[in-house]
Protein backbone atom coordinates (compact mmCIF):
# COMPACT_ATOMS: atom_id res chain seq x y z
CA UNK A 1 0.00 0.00 0.00
CA UNK A 2 1.24 3.59 -0.91
CA UNK A 3 1.79 5.66 1.63
CA UNK A 4 -0.14 9.29 1.17
CA UNK A 5 2.21 11.69 -0.34
CA UNK A 6 3.51 14.31 2.26
CA UNK A 7 2.60 17.12 0.60
CA UNK A 8 -0.49 17.74 -1.55
CA UNK A 9 -1.18 19.18 -4.20
CA UNK A 10 -4.54 21.08 -3.77
CA UNK A 11 -6.68 23.17 -5.82
CA UNK A 12 -5.79 27.01 -6.34
CA UNK A 13 -2.15 26.04 -6.38
CA UNK A 14 -2.87 25.07 -2.73
CA UNK A 15 -0.20 23.12 -1.24
CA UNK A 16 -1.21 20.89 2.46
CA UNK A 17 1.30 19.75 4.26
CA UNK A 18 -0.14 16.39 6.41
CA UNK A 19 1.46 15.54 10.01
CA UNK A 20 4.88 14.63 9.82
CA UNK A 21 5.71 16.06 6.13
CA UNK A 22 9.22 18.11 6.29
CA UNK A 23 9.47 21.59 7.35
CA UNK A 24 11.51 22.80 4.85
CA UNK A 25 12.12 23.30 1.65
CA UNK A 26 8.02 22.89 1.79
CA UNK A 27 6.29 25.92 2.19
CA UNK A 28 2.92 24.87 2.50
CA UNK A 29 -0.12 27.13 2.71
CA UNK A 30 -1.89 24.54 5.13
CA UNK A 31 0.19 22.45 7.44
CA UNK A 32 -0.87 20.33 10.10
CA UNK A 33 0.84 21.22 13.24
CA UNK A 34 1.89 19.98 17.22
CA UNK A 35 -1.55 18.90 18.70
CA UNK A 36 -2.56 21.59 21.12
CA UNK A 37 -5.61 22.76 23.25
CA UNK A 38 -7.80 24.75 20.39
CA UNK A 39 -9.98 27.46 22.88
CA UNK A 40 -13.78 26.54 21.31
CA UNK A 41 -15.57 30.51 21.06
CA UNK A 42 -18.00 31.27 23.08
CA UNK A 43 -20.23 33.45 20.15
CA UNK A 44 -22.23 31.91 17.98
CA UNK A 45 -21.29 29.44 15.50
CA UNK A 46 -22.39 27.97 11.74
CA UNK A 47 -23.75 24.40 12.79
CA UNK A 48 -23.82 21.28 10.17
CA UNK A 49 -26.86 19.41 11.49
CA UNK A 50 -27.97 15.93 10.56
CA UNK A 51 -31.22 14.81 8.83
CA UNK A 52 -32.48 14.67 12.79
CA UNK A 53 -31.54 17.98 13.57
CA UNK A 54 -28.77 17.15 15.46
CA UNK A 55 -25.77 19.33 15.23
CA UNK A 56 -22.44 17.28 13.88
CA UNK A 57 -20.21 20.48 13.15
CA UNK A 58 -19.64 23.80 15.13
CA UNK A 59 -17.70 26.35 12.81
CA UNK A 60 -16.88 29.81 13.75
CA UNK A 61 -15.16 32.10 11.38
CA UNK A 62 -13.04 34.72 13.73
CA UNK A 63 -10.87 37.21 12.88
CA UNK A 64 -7.80 35.81 12.49
CA UNK A 65 -8.19 32.03 12.42
CA UNK A 66 -11.05 29.10 11.81
CA UNK A 67 -12.13 26.84 14.37
CA UNK A 68 -14.04 24.02 13.88
CA UNK A 69 -15.73 21.57 16.28
CA UNK A 70 -16.75 18.07 15.51
CA UNK A 71 -18.83 17.11 17.70
CA UNK A 72 -18.17 14.53 20.40
CA UNK A 73 -14.80 13.75 17.85
CA UNK A 74 -11.83 16.74 17.91
CA UNK A 75 -11.95 20.25 17.64
CA UNK A 76 -9.49 21.70 14.76
CA UNK A 77 -8.21 25.69 14.53
CA UNK A 78 -6.65 26.91 11.59
CA UNK A 79 -4.76 30.21 12.07
CA UNK A 80 -4.91 32.90 9.02
CA UNK A 81 -1.66 33.93 9.64
CA UNK A 82 0.68 30.75 8.49
CA UNK A 83 -2.24 28.37 7.56
CA UNK A 84 -1.01 25.49 10.58
CA UNK A 85 -3.52 23.52 11.14
CA UNK A 86 -4.01 22.44 15.05
CA UNK A 87 -6.05 19.53 16.45
CA UNK A 88 -6.55 19.53 20.01
CA UNK A 89 -5.92 15.54 19.65
CA UNK A 90 -4.44 13.04 18.19
CA UNK A 91 -6.75 10.87 15.66
CA UNK A 92 -6.04 7.71 13.32
CA UNK A 93 -4.43 8.92 10.52
CA UNK A 94 -7.00 8.18 7.58
CA UNK A 95 -9.51 9.81 9.99
CA UNK A 96 -7.57 13.10 10.40
CA UNK A 97 -6.54 13.01 6.69
CA UNK A 98 -10.62 13.02 6.11
CA UNK A 99 -10.79 16.36 8.35
CA UNK A 100 -7.83 18.23 6.78
CA UNK A 101 -8.75 17.64 3.25
CA UNK A 102 -12.57 17.20 3.00
CA UNK A 103 -13.33 19.60 5.67
CA UNK A 104 -10.66 22.01 6.85
CA UNK A 105 -9.46 22.32 3.30
CA UNK A 106 -13.00 23.51 1.30
CA UNK A 107 -13.84 25.46 4.73
CA UNK A 108 -10.19 27.19 4.02
CA UNK A 109 -10.97 27.69 0.70
CA UNK A 110 -14.61 29.37 1.05
CA UNK A 111 -12.99 31.74 4.11
CA UNK A 112 -10.58 32.53 1.34
CA UNK A 113 -13.54 34.13 -0.47
CA UNK A 114 -13.37 31.19 -2.88
CA UNK A 115 -16.65 29.45 -4.23
CA UNK A 116 -16.92 25.72 -3.26
CA UNK A 117 -19.01 23.78 -4.36
CA UNK A 118 -19.83 20.67 -2.59
CA UNK A 119 -20.09 18.24 -5.33
CA UNK A 120 -17.48 16.17 -7.97
CA UNK A 121 -16.24 17.17 -10.81
CA UNK A 122 -16.20 15.24 -14.29
CA UNK A 123 -14.85 16.40 -17.34
CA UNK A 124 -15.20 15.41 -20.68
CA UNK A 125 -14.05 17.17 -23.98
CA UNK A 126 -12.78 19.61 -22.03
CA UNK A 127 -16.02 20.73 -20.18
CA UNK A 128 -16.88 20.19 -16.85
CA UNK A 129 -20.25 19.30 -14.88
CA UNK A 130 -20.42 19.30 -11.42
CA UNK A 131 -22.31 16.34 -9.52
CA UNK A 132 -23.97 17.62 -6.19
CA UNK A 133 -26.03 16.54 -3.60
CA UNK A 134 -26.38 15.54 -0.01
CA UNK A 135 -24.38 13.35 1.47
CA UNK A 136 -25.23 9.92 0.66
CA UNK A 137 -26.84 11.04 -2.54
CA UNK A 138 -24.58 8.39 -5.15
CA UNK A 139 -22.13 11.50 -5.78
CA UNK A 140 -18.82 9.34 -5.19
CA UNK A 141 -20.51 6.34 -6.73
CA UNK A 142 -21.83 8.19 -10.19
CA UNK A 143 -18.29 9.80 -10.10
CA UNK A 144 -16.38 6.48 -10.12
CA UNK A 145 -18.63 4.83 -12.57
CA UNK A 146 -18.36 8.01 -15.08
CA UNK A 147 -14.82 8.02 -14.31
CA UNK A 148 -13.76 4.37 -15.58
CA UNK A 149 -16.05 5.23 -19.12
CA UNK A 150 -15.20 8.40 -21.06
CA UNK A 151 -15.13 10.89 -18.55
CA UNK A 152 -11.84 12.19 -16.59
CA UNK A 153 -12.82 12.45 -12.63
CA UNK A 154 -11.40 15.68 -11.10
CA UNK A 155 -12.76 14.90 -7.71
CA UNK A 156 -15.62 13.58 -6.23
CA UNK A 157 -16.36 15.67 -2.78
CA UNK A 158 -15.74 19.86 -3.56
CA UNK A 159 -15.20 21.80 -6.44
CA UNK A 160 -13.63 25.14 -6.93
CA UNK A 161 -15.37 27.73 -9.14
CA UNK A 162 -13.11 30.35 -10.24
CA UNK A 163 -15.46 34.04 -11.35
CA UNK A 164 -13.15 35.21 -13.94
CA UNK A 165 -15.11 34.73 -17.29
CA UNK A 166 -15.36 32.06 -18.51
CA UNK A 167 -16.25 30.53 -15.54
CA UNK A 168 -13.90 27.21 -14.26
CA UNK A 169 -14.00 24.78 -12.25
CA UNK A 170 -11.19 22.81 -10.61
CA UNK A 171 -11.76 19.98 -7.91
CA UNK A 172 -9.92 20.76 -4.30
CA UNK A 173 -7.95 17.55 -5.03
CA UNK A 174 -7.98 14.68 -7.14
CA UNK A 175 -9.87 11.71 -5.78
CA UNK A 176 -12.87 9.81 -4.62
CA UNK A 177 -14.28 8.51 -1.42
CA UNK A 178 -16.02 4.86 -1.89
CA UNK A 179 -18.72 3.02 0.40
CA UNK A 180 -18.28 -0.51 0.70
CA UNK A 181 -21.77 -0.47 -1.01
CA UNK A 182 -20.43 1.37 -3.96
CA UNK A 183 -16.88 -0.53 -4.48
CA UNK A 184 -19.41 -3.69 -4.46
CA UNK A 185 -21.65 -1.96 -7.24
CA UNK A 186 -18.84 -1.07 -9.51
CA UNK A 187 -17.29 -4.85 -9.05
CA UNK A 188 -14.28 -3.23 -7.75
CA UNK A 189 -11.92 -5.13 -5.42
CA UNK A 190 -13.30 -4.57 -1.26
CA UNK A 191 -9.67 -3.40 -0.57
CA UNK A 192 -9.14 -1.50 -3.21
CA UNK A 193 -7.22 2.08 -2.97
CA UNK A 194 -7.15 3.27 0.98
CA UNK A 195 -9.03 2.50 3.83
CA UNK A 196 -10.05 6.65 5.11
CA UNK A 197 -12.99 6.88 7.86
CA UNK A 198 -15.12 3.95 6.41
CA UNK A 199 -14.61 4.24 2.85
CA UNK A 200 -11.98 3.70 0.51
CA UNK A 201 -10.27 6.27 -0.76
CA UNK A 202 -8.93 5.77 -4.64
CA UNK A 203 -6.51 8.27 -6.47
CA UNK A 204 -7.39 8.68 -10.20
CA UNK A 205 -4.30 7.49 -12.41
CA UNK A 206 -2.84 10.84 -13.56
CA UNK A 207 -3.62 10.42 -16.85
CA UNK A 208 -7.35 10.31 -15.95
CA UNK A 209 -6.84 13.00 -13.39
CA UNK A 210 -7.92 16.63 -14.53
CA UNK A 211 -5.60 18.54 -12.62
CA UNK A 212 -6.28 22.28 -13.36
CA UNK A 213 -9.33 24.52 -13.80
CA UNK A 214 -11.67 23.33 -16.42
CA UNK A 215 -14.55 25.40 -18.46
CA UNK A 216 -17.80 24.39 -16.68
CA UNK A 217 -20.68 24.05 -18.46
CA UNK A 218 -23.11 22.10 -15.79
CA UNK A 219 -24.20 21.30 -12.39
CA UNK A 220 -26.26 18.74 -11.56
CA UNK A 221 -27.72 17.88 -8.39
CA UNK A 222 -28.23 14.34 -7.37
CA UNK A 223 -31.59 13.10 -6.98
CA UNK A 224 -31.86 9.04 -6.20
CA UNK A 225 -34.65 7.30 -7.61
CA UNK A 226 -35.88 3.58 -8.32
CA UNK A 227 -34.13 1.47 -9.93
CA UNK A 228 -37.11 1.45 -12.75
CA UNK A 229 -37.25 4.56 -13.11
CA UNK A 230 -35.53 6.72 -15.97
CA UNK A 231 -32.45 9.12 -15.68
CA UNK A 232 -32.95 12.40 -16.65
CA UNK A 233 -32.08 16.20 -15.92
CA UNK A 234 -34.56 18.61 -15.39
CA UNK A 235 -32.97 22.22 -15.78
CA UNK A 236 -33.87 24.69 -13.02
CA UNK A 237 -33.49 28.44 -13.74
CA UNK A 238 -33.66 31.76 -11.67
CA UNK A 239 -34.05 31.91 -8.02
CA UNK A 240 -34.58 27.89 -7.29
CA UNK A 241 -31.23 27.55 -9.60
CA UNK A 242 -29.12 30.02 -7.17
CA UNK A 243 -31.17 27.94 -4.10
CA UNK A 244 -29.86 24.74 -5.58
CA UNK A 245 -26.29 26.10 -5.89
CA UNK A 246 -26.36 28.01 -2.19
CA UNK A 247 -28.09 24.98 -0.82
CA UNK A 248 -24.48 23.03 -1.93
CA UNK A 249 -22.04 25.33 -1.44
CA UNK A 250 -19.31 25.78 1.32
CA UNK A 251 -19.62 28.62 3.44
CA UNK A 252 -18.21 29.76 6.79
CA UNK A 253 -20.12 32.62 7.52
CA UNK A 254 -23.82 33.94 7.31
CA UNK A 255 -23.35 37.52 9.10
CA UNK A 256 -22.95 40.77 7.24
CA UNK A 257 -19.73 41.01 5.59
CA UNK A 258 -18.38 40.72 2.28
CA UNK A 259 -17.99 37.10 2.04
CA UNK A 260 -21.73 35.77 1.88
CA UNK A 261 -22.26 38.99 -0.72
CA UNK A 262 -19.34 37.74 -2.97
CA UNK A 263 -20.66 34.00 -2.45
CA UNK A 264 -24.46 35.36 -3.74
CA UNK A 265 -22.82 37.12 -6.26
CA UNK A 266 -20.43 34.41 -7.61
CA UNK A 267 -23.10 31.83 -7.74
CA UNK A 268 -25.80 33.87 -9.70
CA UNK A 269 -22.70 34.06 -12.20
CA UNK A 270 -22.46 30.74 -12.12
CA UNK A 271 -26.87 30.15 -13.03
CA UNK A 272 -26.20 32.65 -15.52
CA UNK A 273 -23.59 31.05 -17.11
CA UNK A 274 -23.74 27.25 -16.60
CA UNK A 275 -26.73 25.23 -16.83
CA UNK A 276 -28.44 23.94 -13.44
CA UNK A 277 -30.56 21.71 -12.88
CA UNK A 278 -31.95 18.31 -11.18
CA UNK A 279 -30.27 14.67 -12.36
CA UNK A 280 -32.33 11.84 -11.54
CA UNK A 281 -30.10 8.61 -10.86
CA UNK A 282 -31.71 5.43 -11.11
CA UNK A 283 -30.22 2.71 -8.69
CA UNK A 284 -27.70 0.10 -10.41
CA UNK A 285 -25.48 0.00 -12.63
CA UNK A 286 -27.84 0.51 -15.28
CA UNK A 287 -29.30 3.52 -13.88
CA UNK A 288 -25.81 4.94 -13.72
CA UNK A 289 -24.91 4.15 -17.30
CA UNK A 290 -28.26 5.92 -18.29
CA UNK A 291 -26.77 8.77 -16.53
CA UNK A 292 -23.91 8.94 -18.75
CA UNK A 293 -25.92 9.44 -21.84
CA UNK A 294 -27.86 12.22 -20.24
CA UNK A 295 -25.10 14.26 -19.02
CA UNK A 296 -23.39 14.08 -21.97
CA UNK A 297 -26.40 15.39 -23.47
CA UNK A 298 -26.56 18.12 -21.17
CA UNK A 299 -22.74 18.96 -22.08
CA UNK A 300 -23.79 19.31 -25.72
CA UNK A 301 -26.50 22.18 -25.30
CA UNK B 1 -30.08 74.42 -9.33
CA UNK B 2 -31.51 70.76 -10.17
CA UNK B 3 -33.36 68.79 -7.75
CA UNK B 4 -32.01 65.34 -7.29
CA UNK B 5 -34.56 62.59 -7.68
CA UNK B 6 -37.39 62.45 -4.93
CA UNK B 7 -36.68 59.42 -2.89
CA UNK B 8 -38.66 55.97 -2.22
CA UNK B 9 -40.68 55.13 0.53
CA UNK B 10 -39.59 51.76 0.49
CA UNK B 11 -35.89 50.19 1.04
CA UNK B 12 -34.50 46.88 1.81
CA UNK B 13 -33.98 46.40 5.26
CA UNK B 14 -30.49 45.73 6.51
CA UNK B 15 -28.99 43.18 6.57
CA UNK B 16 -30.69 41.45 3.59
CA UNK B 17 -28.72 40.64 0.56
CA UNK B 18 -30.38 40.81 -2.78
CA UNK B 19 -29.49 39.51 -6.36
CA UNK B 20 -31.45 39.28 -9.55
CA UNK B 21 -31.13 36.00 -11.16
CA UNK B 22 -32.68 36.51 -14.96
CA UNK B 23 -36.48 37.86 -14.20
CA UNK B 24 -36.38 36.86 -10.38
CA UNK B 25 -34.82 38.33 -6.82
CA UNK B 26 -33.19 36.39 -4.54
CA UNK B 27 -33.32 38.19 -1.17
CA UNK B 28 -31.14 36.49 2.05
CA UNK B 29 -31.76 38.00 5.39
CA UNK B 30 -28.08 37.61 7.51
CA UNK B 31 -29.80 37.73 10.67
CA UNK B 32 -32.31 35.14 10.32
CA UNK B 33 -30.48 33.06 7.74
CA UNK B 34 -33.75 32.80 5.45
CA UNK B 35 -33.85 32.54 2.23
CA UNK B 36 -36.60 34.13 0.09
CA UNK B 37 -37.68 34.34 -3.50
CA UNK B 38 -39.62 36.71 -5.66
CA UNK B 39 -41.25 36.11 -9.29
CA UNK B 40 -41.17 38.14 -12.03
CA UNK B 41 -43.95 40.05 -10.83
CA UNK B 42 -43.06 40.41 -7.19
CA UNK B 43 -39.49 41.44 -8.50
CA UNK B 44 -40.97 44.30 -10.62
CA UNK B 45 -43.05 45.72 -7.73
CA UNK B 46 -40.00 45.73 -5.26
CA UNK B 47 -37.59 47.15 -7.79
CA UNK B 48 -39.95 50.06 -8.49
CA UNK B 49 -41.14 50.36 -4.90
CA UNK B 50 -37.54 50.78 -3.71
CA UNK B 51 -36.48 53.39 -6.04
CA UNK B 52 -39.24 56.02 -6.29
CA UNK B 53 -42.01 57.14 -4.74
CA UNK B 54 -44.78 54.78 -3.61
CA UNK B 55 -47.60 57.37 -5.49
CA UNK B 56 -45.40 57.02 -8.88
CA UNK B 57 -44.52 53.62 -8.50
CA UNK B 58 -48.29 52.54 -8.22
CA UNK B 59 -48.68 54.95 -11.21
CA UNK B 60 -46.12 52.88 -13.49
CA UNK B 61 -47.47 49.07 -12.47
CA UNK B 62 -50.83 50.41 -13.37
CA UNK B 63 -50.05 51.54 -16.31
CA UNK B 64 -47.46 48.50 -17.30
CA UNK B 65 -49.84 46.19 -16.42
CA UNK B 66 -52.80 47.54 -17.36
CA UNK B 67 -55.19 46.49 -14.41
CA UNK B 68 -57.60 48.45 -12.09
CA UNK B 69 -55.68 50.94 -9.80
CA UNK B 70 -57.27 49.53 -6.84
CA UNK B 71 -56.65 45.74 -7.53
CA UNK B 72 -52.78 46.66 -8.10
CA UNK B 73 -53.10 48.75 -4.85
CA UNK B 74 -54.28 45.89 -2.94
CA UNK B 75 -51.31 43.22 -4.13
CA UNK B 76 -48.93 45.96 -4.04
CA UNK B 77 -50.16 46.64 -0.54
CA UNK B 78 -49.85 43.07 0.43
CA UNK B 79 -46.79 42.13 -1.14
CA UNK B 80 -45.56 45.03 1.46
CA UNK B 81 -46.89 43.78 4.08
CA UNK B 82 -45.58 40.25 3.79
CA UNK B 83 -41.92 41.30 3.37
CA UNK B 84 -41.96 43.96 6.38
CA UNK B 85 -43.40 40.64 7.86
CA UNK B 86 -40.74 38.87 6.92
CA UNK B 87 -38.58 41.66 8.11
CA UNK B 88 -37.08 41.95 4.37
CA UNK B 89 -38.72 45.52 4.19
CA UNK B 90 -38.87 48.39 5.62
CA UNK B 91 -40.47 51.85 5.64
CA UNK B 92 -38.34 54.89 4.96
CA UNK B 93 -39.36 57.80 7.65
CA UNK B 94 -38.21 61.30 6.70
CA UNK B 95 -38.17 64.35 8.60
CA UNK B 96 -41.13 66.37 7.05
Amino acid sequence: MTPPTPVLAAACGIRVARRGAPAAPVDADLKVGVVHEVAIPTGPSLDARSPEGESWRRLWSLPDRLVLEFVNLVAIEVADRDGTVVFDRMLPPDTEDHLLLDHVLPLWLARRGHIVLHGGVLVRDGRAVVVTGHSGAGKSTLTAFLGERDWSIGGDDAAVVRREPPLTVEATYATVRLTPDAVGLLGMAADVGVAVAGKRRIDPPPTDAQHGPVALSAVARINPVGGSSTAGFERVRGAAALNLLLSNTFHVDLGPGAHLAGLLEGLAQVVESAVVGELSVPRGREGLAAVDSVLTDVLAS
Amino acid sequence: MTAGPEPADYALAPGVLSRRVDEEMVLLDMSSEQYYSLDGVGTDIVMRITSQPMVRALAELTRDYDVDADVLRTDVEQLIAELRDAGLLQHVHRDS
